[in-house]
């Protein structure tokens, strides 16, 4: 039900979602952040029951805390986060699976290089140029494989972003009002727009 | 460890049981009041247990805590320590080369740097000292990534300790994606040529070797390992780390300062010491690393002539400390130096005996 995907840039990549927490008939609230951020340079939207994309994008981000402080500093690229990611999603696969299909992000600060990765519940991997999870998939693949090319940059990119949630309101069933946007480049992890303020309580 | 108590309390308990399930007990054991009647005979039976002393016991001579001496010193690991004084001194030298292919833009200046690490091994050797374990294969550039490795010591030992890195390798594959163990800063124009393995895999390894190590120092009947192992890595900004493990399960860093002027590792203490200060009397001579500044176009001449100096380097610091100077001695030692040049960007490669004749006789 949820709406998660990316498209990569040059120089970065955006990651959007909706905000809806719904289950059944119910919607719980419409200010929901689902991109979560796993280290400086990387997040992922994360589509899923949200016990799960809580559990799990904590407990991804606090062990790239770990290998941070173990390692004097070094971080992970975002290629080793979206494996070790990919491999947590292995091991729980049979015994206790995470219920979360995925798109991770990140920019590698010592390559100067955006990558975006697309995970699946079943612990399958790809790394893409734009992807995205759950029904938007339909919705919004054709769009960015007629728009995306090789050397966008960040309003481009915005613009396709933007081009898809728009598509979704028109033609998905299911109302999502709000979506939250997020750009990863050398920057950092910056919220570029939300439709409604995380944050509200 | 108590062995000898846990004996006995074993041997007590058995009695006791013998004791309460005898047939006189049997009849009588709906009675509550009965089992009540051992009850002295327990207690005394425990506080004999407490106050007894473990007898010596041959056969439990290895569940001793590990020995250490009066002024705090494994002897068995430090002994372990100078197994590689056995193995021929292993010679790290690691220098850039400053490239300026257009002096108009300073944007393409790069620094390159190399590592030679070079040894002398027996000729008829089966096992070169000086290994390439890969960690990566590339079928689009078709060129296998290696980890630089050297090992010092007890021969089946080394092996041993590698099986040790082989598996960390490959938990790291699994865990974090083969191409990221590998050092980053690759221009696309480089990315043909892949880039050698980063500070971080050489760094887990070297520490799961080590580790591995310090699990052997000492136990039940088990011997450390008496192998150094050099593991070279590769920072971000190309230079070389080098790892080297001890059989205490210490891992050594030396980074480029202390590489300065070379670093001898293994070989026995006489050998390692005059080897480094040959190596840096030589190194004092050298022309620096820069290559061709002042407007003078780049070439690849210029940059091979300074790696060819480096090895005639390494040969002539061999020759000295093993003192063999008539012609058919030289071509003895030129076929037991065992020479591999690690690039930071362009792979690994290994001289043989050919290769080194024609530096030489270009120099003569």
């Amino acid at each position: 039900m949820d709406s998660v995907f990316g498209v990569e840039y040059d120089g970065g990549v955006i990651i959007a979602s909706d905000q809806n927490n719904a289950r059944s008939i119910l919607t719980y609230q419409t200010n929901l952040d689902k991109v979560a951020e796993l280290s400086s340079h990387s997040a992922m939207g994360v589509s899923g029951p949200n016990a799960d994309l809580v559990n799990f994008s904590q407990y991804i981000s606090k062990n790239l805390a770990l290998y941070e402080l173990s390692n004097n500093g070094l971080k992970l690229s975002p290629h080793a986060q979206a494996n070790f990611t990919r491999g947590e999603l292995a091991t729980a696969l049979r015994k206790g699976p995470y219920q979360v299909n995925i798109m991770l992000g990140g920019y590698d600060t010592i390559k100067n290089q955006a990558s975006l990765y697309w995970l699946d519940h079943l612990a399958a991997m790809a790394k893409v140029n734009y992807g995205a999870q759950g029904y938007a998939s339909s919705f919004c693949l054709s769009i960015m494989d007629r728009d995306w090319k090789e050397g966008l940059n960040q309003e481009q990119a915005v613009a396709i972003v933007e081009k898809c949630i728009k598509e979704l309101q028109v033609r998905f069933l299911i109302a999502q009002p709000n979506f939250i946007i997020k750009a990863i480049d050398k920057d950092g992890v910056n919220t570029l727009s939300f439709g409604a303020d995380p944050a509200d309580n | 460890m108590p062995s000898a108590n846990s004996k006995t309390v074993s041997q007590n308990s058995t009695q006791l049981n013998s004791q309460l399930n005898h047939p006189k007990n049997a009849r009588t054991r709906t009675q509550d009041t009965r089992p009540m009647k051992y009850l002295p005979y327990f207690l005394s039976l425990v506080s004999t247990i407490h106050f007894s002393t473990a007898s010596y016991n041959v056969y439990n001579y290895d569940l001793n805590t590990p020995v250490f001496t009066p002024d705090g010193l494994l002897k068995q690991v430090e002994y372990a320590s100078e197994s590689s004084s056995h193995s021929e001194p292993l010679l790290l030298i690691p220098f850039a080369i400053h490239r300026y292919p257009s002096n108009t833009n300073p944007s393409n200046n790069r620094k390159e740097h190399l590592l030679i690490m070079a040894t002398r091994c027996q000729s008829q050797r089966a096992q070169s000292r000086i290994l390439l374990m890969p960690i990566a294969f590339d079928p689009l550039a078709s060129v296998e990534r290696s980890l630089l490795v050297g090992i010092n010591g007890i021969l089946p030992d080394c092996i041993s300790l590698l099986q040790t890195a082989r598996e960390e390798i490959q938990f790291l594959q699994s865990t974090y994606g083969a191409p990221n163990m590998l050092a980053t800063k690759v221009s696309s124009v480089e990315r043909s040529r892949p880039p050698l393995p980063s500070i971080q895999c050489a760094k887990k390894v070297a520490h799961a070797m080590g580790d591995k190590c310090q699990q052997n120092s000492f136990g039940g009947g088990i011997r450390p390992f008496g192998a150094e192992i050099v593991v070279c890595g590769t920072d971000p900004e190309g230079s070389f780390v080098a790892y080297v493990t001890q059989p205490s399960g210490a891992v050594l860093e030396y980074t480029r300062p202390s590489l300065e002027h070379g670093k001898v590792v293994g070989g026995n203490s006489k050998k390692r010491e005059r080897l480094q200060t040959i190596l840096k009397e030589k190194m004092k001579n050298l022309k620096k690393d820069d290559c061709n500044k002042d407007g003078e176009e780049d070439s690849d001449d210029s940059a091979v002539g300074l790696i060819r100096e480096r090895i005639r380097l390494v040969v002539q610091a061999m020759l000295d400390l093993y003192q063999d100077e008539e012609k058919d001695q030289v071509d003895n030692l030129l076929n037991e130096i065992d020479i591999v040049i690690a690039h930071s960007s362009q792979g690994i490669f290994r001289m043989n005996g050919d290769m080194l004749r024609n530096i030489l006789v270009d120099d003569a």
